[in-house]
């Protein structure tokens, strides 16, 4: 049942004695399965058990980081500290978030596991600064569920001074709460480079609840490589911002999933993000940036060219270049192509260029949704509606009948014809009753659903008309398209 | 979108533009869609669209021109909306067609099937009422013109449901309650009459009293009027006797400007001055009245069709009111039998944009039995009717407006109204 989770315990105990090859690393770090197993677990001790041992296999002896140092100097080349270290101390807070989460579900029933979860947050945020002192448990959490009573302890132990932004959303993550964190999420593409050819890859900040203190790394790729210069931008970047952001960066294509990303060229993009996020703006996803932040100011970088193409070859409209860039010629170029290429050195610049007038086109469309609900508000006097939701709240889906109420027919005509002909003028009273009175009881209403297959028209929910629309099946000019 | 008054259709283009704008809205905040993606949806009504292309601008152009101090953009993203319009990367709803005086109508006409021909590709939703339609401005298939129908008793209830929420005792509460109602069960089919029918029984559940009955949709019309009438005196304080006035002296107005123009939805300060100057002379009650197109406003009868500015012009709530209480004004006129009314009855029962106003008189003159069996009578007359026999479907649907029973013995009567 726990068959991921022994197999992450056996894996860390055999790293932390030496008994295990440091390419086994890479098992570890494909932990989230056995992480979320555990947590689906919660009530088997078990699972208690194997968590702690995973802990103390990491935690309590220097195996384990000498293996993922090993795997970095071998299997990467890479010999960076800051690159190992932060490998071995996000695989730290992995498990001691797993652990908190397994305790704040069974708090549910054990009143106990509440001390262990305040005990277990302590410990995932001693991997960033010194241990905060445990606050007292508070009576009343007792009584929250499992994601509530994880954040009243994490506010806790934030009043006593701990760093707690990464261990509460990574703990919420296990517990599918942490979604309720995020205040704002925008995507920023990024590019990349691999020998001759560009590809893209989607950076995603979002704004969090909580204090600016901490840079929170997505947990799904909390132990995936990045290289030293990377991550030094990333961290220099918003060491400018100071605002409560979690990034997670992905490639698009699986193709060069495989690869340590590194540089510092994705620092324009993150800097143009951060800004973007702090001031409420939105930004344009076909908007890729191409520079680097150097002295505060953007600057051009390397492979400029393949990255253009790869912007290019994904539909992108616009782009932006760093100051001395090498592709200033091909800029008249790339615009027949398709794509603005426009050459900016501030910040500030590149902000306004991403956001400024997808700004303005958000505003067209406050003001034509707040025309509309100002509309009805003079139409229906008895309601205020102050948002969308309060006038859509009462729309109920209508019945439509697709064409007019058919004209007669040429057999009609002729018979009306005959009929005038011997002198009876009301025929065409006949035929109408004749279509209005299909079930004999004289009270037709042609606006009823049932009349509608003698009228020769077929009904459809106007929702579904407008689905159709949509997908875009209508060929024709109409309310369809 | 076609359908008769009541049936919900600027209600449907509230929906597709507010729907959609919103959509968009969300995916642009969560870096979803960009500028190449990102659509506009724009309402707009006819009778304003037409006063903006009368001096000659194009239907885009000057939607544009008229939005744009609203939007405050810059060139770039003006030329961008545009071309999105244009090219079918947003939706331009058009609302109540039938709105714009016959004079002006193949004015607007040939302006939306000139942007029609420039733009095949853009998306434009026109509503109308059915009465009157002949065909849309720009070329569309048959089959991509929809009637809305009239509501099924399930989406009745739904209706009544969303009316109450998140109250649901009262929902509860008021759906069997109109099942009920079976004198105007049907009637209450047209989505504007079970709202309003809703907001009486909201208004009865408020003051502890017994939920009210109706036998004809005139008398719901006539309490929710009269609802409005007394939230304004609780405002306004006229005194008992203007407040018992206060709906005769609209019904005058409303007659007035139905006789100037039955096609126009909305009206000038200065007409509707004239109006109500003429009606207060009438009703000493009102003499010391000095703004009784505030005193309309505030009972919601009149409303501004924009901001609330003397330059905007004037409408009625909803065009049915106005019909209503030019009808409640004629049935009071037509008690006496050499009325001069009988004449413009006679003459107006020809114009569809009368259809409605003599249906509602139909139901007014419930307590004149009189006076309906005449009505009916001539228009019913073969002798006046044409070959399509137009005035005598009209007759035909005023034998179904009145209260159960009062045409009973009459040839008219069929015991079961």
């Amino acid at each position: 049942m726990l068959e991921k989770l022994q197999q992450l315990a056996e894996v860390l105990s055999n790293l932390a004695e030496g008994k295990a090859h440091y390419q086994r690393w890479l098992e570890v770090a494909r932990m989230d399965g056995a992480l979320r197993e555990a947590v689906a677990h919660s009530h088997e001790p078990e699972t208690v058990r194997l968590l702690g041992s995973c802990w103390e296999a990491l935690s309590q002896s220097k195996g384990a980081c000498s293996a993922i140092k090993e795997y970095c100097q071998k299997f990467h080349h890479i010999s960076d500290e800051l690159v190992s270290v932060r490998l071995y101390r996000n695989a730290c807070v992995r498990i001691a978030t797993a652990r908190a989460a397994v305790e704040a579900k069974r708090a549910i029933q054990d009143a106990g596991a509440v001390g262990n979860l305040v005990h277990r947050l302590c410990e995932g945020s001693s991997l960033f600064d010194a241990n905060a002192e445990e606050p007292p448990v508070s009576r009343a959490w007792s009584r929250l569920d499992p994601a509530d009573l994880t954040r009243q302890a994490c506010a806790a132990l934030t009043d006593r001074g701990a760093r707690m932004n990464m261990v509460l959303l990574w703990t919420l993550d296990l517990l599918n709460a942490a979604d309720s964190e995020i205040l704002r999420s925008i995507r920023v593409p990024v590019a990349g480079c691999d020998g001759k050819e560009g590809f893209l890859l989607n950076l995603r900040l979002s704004l969090i609840r909580g204090s600016g203190k901490e840079l929170v790394e997505h947990p799904e790729m909390a132990l995936g490589m990045f290289g030293k210069a990377m991550l030094e931008t990333l961290d220099a970047i918003w060491q400018d911002a100071r605002i409560p952001v979690r990034w997670e960066l992905r490639v698009r294509d699986k193709k060069f999933s495989a690869l340590v990303l590194d540089g510092s060229s994705l620092g324009g993009a993150v800097a143009v993000g951060l800004r973007v996020l702090r001031d409420g703006l939105p930004y344009d996803p076909s908007c890729l940036i191409v520079a680097q932040v150097e002295g505060g100011n953007l600057a051009a970088v390397g492979q400029e060219k393949e990255k253009l193409e790869a912007a290019l070859n994904a539909n992108f409209r616009r782009a932006v270049v760093g100051s001395g860039t090498k592709i200033r010629s091909l800029i008249p170029d790339y615009a027949a192509r398709g794509l603005e290429v426009r050459e900016l050195d501030t910040i500030p610049n590149a902000v306004e260029f991403a956001s400024g007038q997808l700004m303005e086109l958000h505003r067209v469309l406050e003001v034509e949704t707040k025309r509309v609900l100002d509309d009805a508000a003079i139409r229906i006097r008895d309601r205020t509606f102050r948002t969308w939701n309060d006038l859509d709240a009462l729309f109920v889906d209508v019945k439509v009948a697709r064409g007019l109420r058919p004209r007669l027919t040429q057999t009609e005509y002729e018979q009306l014809e005959r009929q005038r002909r011997e002198g009876q003028h009301r025929g065409l009273d006949g035929l109408a009753w004749r279509r209005r009175n299909s079930d004999g009881d004289g009270k037709a209403d042609l606006r009823e659903e049932r009349f509608q297959a003698e009228l020769r028209r077929i009904t459809v929910y106007w929702e579904q008309a407008m689905r159709w629309d949509t997908e875009g099946h209508s060929a024709r000019r109409s309310g369809l398209r | 979108m076609l359908g008769d008054p009541g049936f919900g259709k600027t209600m449907l283009l509230w929906h597709e533009v507010g729907r959609r704008n919103e959509e968009w809205r969300s995916k642009i905040e969560r870096s979803e869609a960009g500028l190449g993606q990102a659509e506009v949806a724009i309402f707009v009504r006819a009778l304003e669209l037409m006063r903006w292309v009368e001096k000659g601008e194009g239907v885009l152009e000057a939607i544009i021109a008229h939005r744009r101090g609203a939007w405050r953009l810059s060139d770039a993203t003006v030329k961008l909306l545009a071309e999105k319009l244009g090219e079918g990367a947003g939706l331009i709803a058009i609302d109540a067609l039938d709105e714009v005086p016959l004079t002006l109508r193949d004015k607007l006409d040939a302006r939306l099937a000139k942007f029609g021909g420039a733009h095949p590709q853009a998306r434009v939703l026109l509503s109308s009422r059915l009465v009157g339609y002949t065909r849309a401005p720009i070329a569309i298939a048959e089959d991509d013109q929809f009637e809305t129908l009239a509501f099924e008793p399930r989406q009745m209830e739904q209706s009544v449901t969303k009316w109450f929420h998140p109250d649901a005792a009262a929902g509860t509460e008021a759906w069997p309650h109109i099942q009920s109602q079976s004198d105007i069960f049907g009637d209450l089919r047209c989505p504007l009459l079970l709202r309003l029918a809703c907001a009486l029984i909201a208004e009865a559940r408020e003051k502890g009293s017994s939920l009210p009955t109706w036998e004809r949709r005139g008398e719901l019309y006539e309490a929710f009027l009269k609802h409005g009438v007394k939230r304004w005196s609780e405002i306004s304080h006229p005194g008992a006797q203007a407040r018992g006035l206060f709906m005769d002296f609209a019904g005058e107005v409303a007659l007035d400007l139905w006789k100037q123009d039955p096609r126009r939805t909305l009206w000038d300060e200065e007409t509707v001055a004239s109006s109500t100057d003429a009606a207060q002379r009438g009703h000493r009650a009102l003499e010391l009245r000095t703004d009784l197109i505030r005193d309309l406003c505030d009972a919601g009868i009149l409303s501004r069709a924009g901001p609330d500015d003397p330059a905007t012009p004037l409408m009625f709530t909803h065009r049915s009111f106005g019909e209503y209480l030019a009808a409640r004004c004629l049935a009071e006129r037509l008690k006496k039998r050499d009325a001069p009314e009988w004449e413009l009855v006679d003459e107006k029962s020809w114009d569809p944009a009368w259809e409605q106003v003599i249906l509602f008189l139909a139901g007014n003159l419930s307590t004149q039995s009189a006076a309906l069996q005449r009505l009916i009578d001539e228009l019913a007359d073969d002798a006046t009717d044409d070959v399509v026999h137009w005035r005598l479907v009209l007759a035909t649907k005023c034998v179904g407006e009145p209260s159960g029973g009062c045409l009973k013995g009459s040839r008219w009567g069929c015991g079961d109204p």
